[in-house]
């Protein structure tokens, strides 16, 4: 039943550690989106559970997926709405309001959640995130000597997911050409680099910048989903458990690329689960190093190394939207 | 974009009663502004006298609070720098706005065009068409931070020409470009002209105005003193229109009695961070009651040399010993103690040495607070000092609590040197300090430099402008590409040796004067006469010498 | 500039006050009336929703209201406080205290320190602490034999399994989830001597996603039963994913995965509770150190589902009333080997009260490490 060679049990870590990177993803991707633009939204948690709660209740109440996605996304542009209110017209600070979306979005999220704890994914909703739809049949190669494992292999790591991992992936590299290839993207870079630039050179800063910022939120929105409708088919309290804080390491982490944001997410995927891996080697038992609350704090650790590499970097390099976190005031100097 | 109808009646751009204040900062005050097609139109004032305020307003950055503003004819009220931009209204401003991470394509593209679809290609042909035909020789592809101040502006004003304006507005272009750069500006501005554009300028250089531009219009502290066309008008004319009163442009030149060698520098050589050589070989000596000139093109090292004194630079090898000392090698705060003080004012004017949003009074604590004892600070001194400075300078500014960051752009450099001139400094070093200054603040601080030179104070005076180094220096030393090409007699000497000893041709000719080799030091720890004639009142005492004998006035 | 300021000061004060209220807005479950009545406070470290242990203390104090009736009892209670936030836990036992509660029951370990601090503030007080060790004379503590039923659902699990593979997702190391995880084991091979426990340890009570994880790195090695020290059904629901079978905690668990379930080791705090309650309002309290086994019936086995095998349910039927009567004794009966192989309670002999307390050691039987 359960295949326990080396290749396998790599294959299933790695199916695995993907599984476990795809709110982390799709919230990254939203939230580079967002800080590409120039403003710095720390309300990823909170927008996160409102899509979550929202989206959820939804797919219970009415059992369709499609108002479930939209009611994510409703919910999160929500928060962000707000924050993008507070932000870009009222240049309130930036830190502060993402902080009170965190605990905003929180409250308003758990409250909405609480008709929805222990109810379970509708069971078509639950069947269309079990399909696999790229899944190969390789019954016929199997047992082919070196073929046949790595065919398995294969398949394993890269074709056994449901759609939601597929369209993930799809964004992150649609949303990476359209920052890179087009005007769009030019735009919204050059607002995030330097709004006085921008908007002297007759880009709508204001409006780029409400955009990015609701499009963030709509993404955080469906990363939120994710753990209730498809990975945990339930919704509990604070469903995401820091994993917005985490998608804000992870947006410095990667640089904000959505390309570098597929490996980065993998990587914090994988170590939220590698301490599971860990504990089967009684021999790693007592080293601190691998303790299940340090591994916990490997994604920080990791994004602060990130964080001194970045400033460490040569005059000229780029450390991020130039912008980022400032308010903008056209009169201003 | 059709070639505009000249016309006589039509004026380009008429702007008409417009007002514009700050909080308490009238910045306009019911300016009148007129401006034809097919001239160039020089805006003249002196600093905070609302000339970037008035050209923000045409371009739609500032909404004004009172005015009109016409348009060939048409009224427009701007709401955003969209809506000039789509008027055929193009300015280069006087802070540069460029995205640095990005190429010179990216950021002559951005808010041009419509649709998805950027078209690299065809966007670097066209950069590649524009900067052939005004011989620009600009890389679509290289990063903004890669690019010296000369291609920055050039960028700058291809962004605005990509964009087919008609109305050509350039705030202070010239503050930061070569002699050559400047040359081509004015090439691409009267091809302009020709073609029935307007072009507003914006200098304090007052020959360049009288050499391109076609008629004036003056400001003074925000309202319009008047237009007149630059072939019925005089230099001193200009400048009396500026101030209000007939001032007098001659830079006087004291000669004060030699009082003892104060600095000298040896075999000095320095490399940057990325390890290219940025001084190589530099000696020379500097006097009390002198003013020691340095001139070169831009970053022949001039940066480097003020730095490696004050102590923010390591150097590669050689000597600076001040009064005899070694103060290679000694912290920046050591340096200031011993009587050392400098000012830089970089290419971008802000940034270097004063925090933007404080106010003057506690930018004028700041260098002083770290020689006083004690843990708190004594506000109501540093008060009366930020009121001395500013009377004495004549900063334009409501008060001393005002930020510095909302003072205009000669305004804040005032505040620089006069923090500097106010520590009592026995060296004063000062690099570019009438970058973007008005005329009358620059004489001002010729004067102030004078000031110094005659108390006995050694001054190294970094500078661009040569007509002002002839006359203001004892002595100038040329620097190119790190190298002294050579230290020749202000009194003696002409614009044009100096300009060519820039560009790398050392001086073979006789009658210029060319102290070189430099005899070496001194070997003794000699105590200059000049520490007893330097200013009786100076309280500062010198702390002990490498050598642990004290190097303190004897 | 200022109306600017001033606007957005404003909104982010209604959006502050939006989170106080959403926060503030914690509902005591059961209902309040007005007259004289018993004013009881309760903290619980979890919503009371969470399907797990704050849920089965919840059924408790909903039995106690049955059994006193509504109208006696006034109710005080603060969820989703973190134990280890002694700023957090004080705050709420404060605002219970304030209200005049006259009895508190603090439902986490980790509350004991601050319960006794507030204990000496308030002597007039009585503090009931769960799970804990320090009492005063107004301190009291109470807890379950948990390991009874843990026992039997062992030989469920030991009946159960093909591979001889069982995995146990285990909460925090600490002895309360070591003796736990030793008692499901010694179950197990008291039927199966040939199965092994895996464990894996999740460092926390409550985490969908982590709990799944765990639940399914052991599926991955094999296993086909799961058991569980944990407060979610998270576990169960990854075992009936991979169409295997779970053993649930806390309370009646079913409902979550109906595929999977067999049984579950469950709490009844009830009882306690009505005890408790009834004895402040008579003025009979006192500090007992109550540690109610299956006998008392503070604990118990979930009805064994359909899917139990018929020898297992049969066995449990065989041993439940040896247990019912030597309690824990019987548990812990020796000859106990450690997995290192060292044997640690001999033959005739059961590991006393002391040692069961502070458990720091695996059973012969387990793979894994304590920490
Ligand atoms: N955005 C602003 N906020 C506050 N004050 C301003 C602002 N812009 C200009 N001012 C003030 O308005 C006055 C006019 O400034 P402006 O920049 O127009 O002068 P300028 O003529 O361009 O001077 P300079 O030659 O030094 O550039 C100054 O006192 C300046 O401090
Ligand atoms: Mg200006």
């Amino acid at each position: 039943m359960t295949d326990t060679t080396p290749l396998m049990v790599l294959a299933v870590f790695l199916a695995s550690a993907v599984r476990y990177s795809m709110p982390l993803l799709v919230g990254t991707l939203g939230e580079t989106v967002t800080e590409r633009s120039g403003h710095l939204n720390l309300g990823v948690e909170g927008m996160m559970l409102m899509g979550g709660a929202a989206g959820f209740v939804t797919a219970i109440r009415t059992d369709s997926l499609v108002l479930s996605l939209l009611a994510a996304m409703g919910g999160a542009i929500a928060g962000a709405l707000f924050y993008a209110v507070l932000t870009v017209t009222f240049r309130a600070n930036q830190v502060v309001t993402g902080l009170a979306l965190t605990l905003f979005g929180a409250g308003v999220a758990n409250t909405v959640g609480k008709g929805a704890v222990h109810a379970s994914t509708p069971p078509h909703i639950q069947a269309f995130f079990a399909w696999q739809p790229l899944r190969p049949d390789l019954s016929a190669i199997e047992s082919v000597p070196v073929l046949g494992p790595a065919a398995v292999f294969l398949r394993t790591v890269l074709l056994e997911y449901n759609i939601y991992v597929y369209m993930a992936v799809l964004l992150a590299v649609v949303l990476s050409l359209l920052l890179h290839r087009t005007r769009l993207g030019l735009h919204l870079r050059v607002v995030g680099e330097n709004p006085a630039s921008a908007d002297a050179s007759g880009i709508r800063v204001a409006a780029t910048r409400y955009g990015a910022i609701l499009v963030g939120g709509a993404l955080c929105g469906l990363a939120g989903l994710y753990l209730p409708l498809v990975h945990n088919g339930t919704w509990v309290e604070n469903i995401t458990g820091g994993r917005g804080w985490i998608v804000v390491a992870l947006v410095i982490f990667v640089r904000w690329s959505p390309l570098r944001a597929m490996l980065g997410a993998l990587l914090f995927g994988a170590l939220e689960i590698i301490g599971f891996k860990l504990q089967g080697f009684p021999q790693l038992a007592g080293n601190p190093l691998f303790s299940q609350y340090i591994i916990g704090m490997y994604p920080y650790i990791i994004t602060v190394i990130v964080l001194v590499a970045n400033s460490a970097r040569k005059k000229g390099g780029w450390r991020g939207p130039g912008a980022l976190g400032l308010p903008y005031f056209r009169e201003e100097r | 974009m059709g070639g505009p109808v000249p016309s006589a009646e039509c004026p380009a751009i008429e702007m008409a009663g417009i007002c514009k204040s700050f909080g308490h900062v009238r910045a306009n005050h019911n300016v009148g502004f007129s401006v034809r097609s097919g001239e160039i139109h020089a805006l003249l004032g002196e600093n905070g006298s609302g000339k970037s305020t008035l050209m923000n307003i045409l371009s739609g950055i500032y909404l004004p609070d009172a005015g009109s503003v016409a348009v060939r004819g048409r009224h427009v009220a701007f709401r955003s720098p969209r809506d000039a931009i789509a008027i055929g209204i193009g300015m280069v401003h006087q802070h540069f706005k460029l995205v640095e991470s990005m190429t010179a394509m990216e950021n002559i593209v951005a808010g041009t065009g419509r649709g998805l679809r950027l078209d690299r290609q065809q966007a670097r042909e066209r950069i590649r068409a524009f900067s052939r035909r005004f011989e620009m020789g600009l890389d679509p592809d290289k990063r903004v931070h890669d690019m010296s101040v000369g291609e920055k502006q050039t960028v700058e004003i291809l962004k605005v020409l990509y964009r087919g304006a008609d109305i050509l507005v350039l705030d202070e272009p010239t503050a930061v470009l070569t002699p050559q750069e400047i040359g081509r500006l004015f090439g691409i501005l009267r091809l302009m002209r020709q073609e029935g554009h307007s072009v507003i300028f914006i200098s304090h250089k007052l020959n360049e105005v009288m050499s391109l531009c076609d008629r004036v219009t003056v400001l003074r502290r925000g309202e319009t003193v008047g237009t007149v066309a630059v072939a019925d008008c005089t230099t001193s004319r200009l400048v009396e229109m500026m101030v209000g009163r007939v001032v007098d442009l001659s830079i006087d030149r004291p000669r004060v009695q030699s009082s003892g060698l104060c600095l000298s520098v040896r075999n000095l050589s320095v490399r940057d961070e990325e390890g290219i050589r940025k001084l190589d070989d530099v000696s020379f000596d500097l006097h009390h009651g002198e003013i020691l000139g340095v001139a070169g093109l831009a970053g022949s090292g001039q940066k480097e040399l003020c730095e490696t004194i004050a102590g923010l630079q390591a150097a590669e090898g050689g000597r600076i010993a001040f009064h005899g000392n070694d103060i290679l090698g000694r912290s920046p705060r050591d340096i200031i103690r011993l009587g050392i003080s400098m000012s830089f004012i970089p290419e971008d004017r802000l940034g270097m040495g004063l925090v933007a949003g404080m106010d003057i009074a506690d930018n004028v604590m700041l260098k002083d607070y770290a020689f006083r004892p004690g843990l708190f600070l004594d506000r109501t001194a540093a008060r009366k000092k930020a009121r001395e400075i500013v009377s004495r300078l004549s900063i334009d500014t409501p008060g001393i609590f005002h930020p510095v960051r909302k003072l205009s752009g000669g305004n804040i450099q005032k505040v620089i040197l006069g923090r500097e001139i106010d520590l009592n400094p026995k060296l004063l070093i000062t690099a570019y300090a009438v970058r973007g200054l008005d005329i009358h603040s620059s004489y001002t601080i010729y004067r102030l430099l004078n000031d110094q030179k005659v108390k006995g104070v050694a001054v190294l005076y970094i500078g661009e402008d040569l007509d002002v180094l002839l006359e203001l220096c004892d002595r100038i030393l040329v620097l190119f590409n790190g190298r002294v090409t050579g230290i020749v007699d202000a009194r003696s000497s002409t614009k044009e040796r100096i300009g060519l000893m820039m560009t790398g041709e050392t001086p073979r000719a006789e009658g210029w004067q060319v102290p070189l080799p430099v005899p070496p030091l001194p070997a003794s720890n000699a105590c200059p006469v000049a520490d007893r004639l330097l200013s009786p009142d100076s309280d500062r005492t010198m702390p002990a010498g490498p050598d642990g004998k004290g190097g303190g006035p004897c | 500039m200022h109306i600017r300021k001033i606007l957005s000061t404003l909104l982010l004060m209604t959006l502050l006050a939006g989170v106080m209220l959403a926060a503030g807005c914690q509902s005591g479950t059961p209902t309040n009336a007005p007259a004289e009545k018993v004013k009881v406070g309760v903290l619980y470290i979890s919503p009371i929703d969470d399907g797990g242990w704050s849920t089965a203390h919840n059924r408790g104090f909903v039995m106690a209201e049955n059994e006193i009736g509504k109208d006696k009892i006034e109710w005080v209670t603060k969820e989703n406080i973190p134990d280890t936030d002694a700023a957090a836990t004080e705050t709420a036992l404060r605002i219970m205290a304030d209200a005049g509660c006259q009895i508190i029951f603090a439902t986490s370990y980790n509350y004991m320190d601050t319960v006794e601090k507030l204990a000496k503030e308030y002597p007039e007080i009585k503090f009931e602490h769960c799970s804990g060790y320090k009492t005063a004379d107004n301190m009291d503590n109470y807890f379950g034999q948990i390991e009874q039923p843990r026992f039997l659902s062992g030989i469920v699990a030991g009946l159960t399994t093909k591979s001889n593979k069982i995995g146990y997702v285990a909460a925090i190391p600490i002895p309360e989830v070591v003796r736990g995880i030793n008692a499901f084991t010694l179950g197990v091979r008291s039927v199966n001597p040939d199965a092994e426990v895996h464990v894996r340890w999740t460092n926390t009570w409550f985490d969908l996603s982590l709990e799944s994880a765990a639940a399914n790195e052991l599926l991955n090695l094999g296993c086909d039963v799961t058991s569980q020290h944990q407060d979610s059904a998270a576990t169960l629901k990854a075992a009936e994913a991979k169409g295997v079978f779970g053993i649930g905690y806390d309370n009646p668990m079913g409902d979550a995965a109906p595929k999977a379930y067999l049984t579950a080791p469950i709490w009844n705090w009830g009882a306690y509770y009505t005890k408790k309650i009834k004895a402040v309002m008579d003025g009979t309290w006192s500090v007992e150190q109550y540690w109610g086994g299956m006998k008392e019936g503070m604990v118990g086995l979930d009805t064994l589902t359909d899917l139990v095998p018929q020898a297992a349910k049969e066995k449990v039927a065989e041993i439940e009333p040896m247990i019912l009567e030597q309690g824990n004794d019987y548990v812990f009966k020796g000859p106990i080997k450690d997995n290192q192989g060292n044997e640690k309670v001999a033959a005739g002999t059961s590991l006393s009260k002391a040692d069961q307390m502070g458990m720091d050691w695996f059973v012969e039987g387990v793979v894994g490490s304590v920490g």
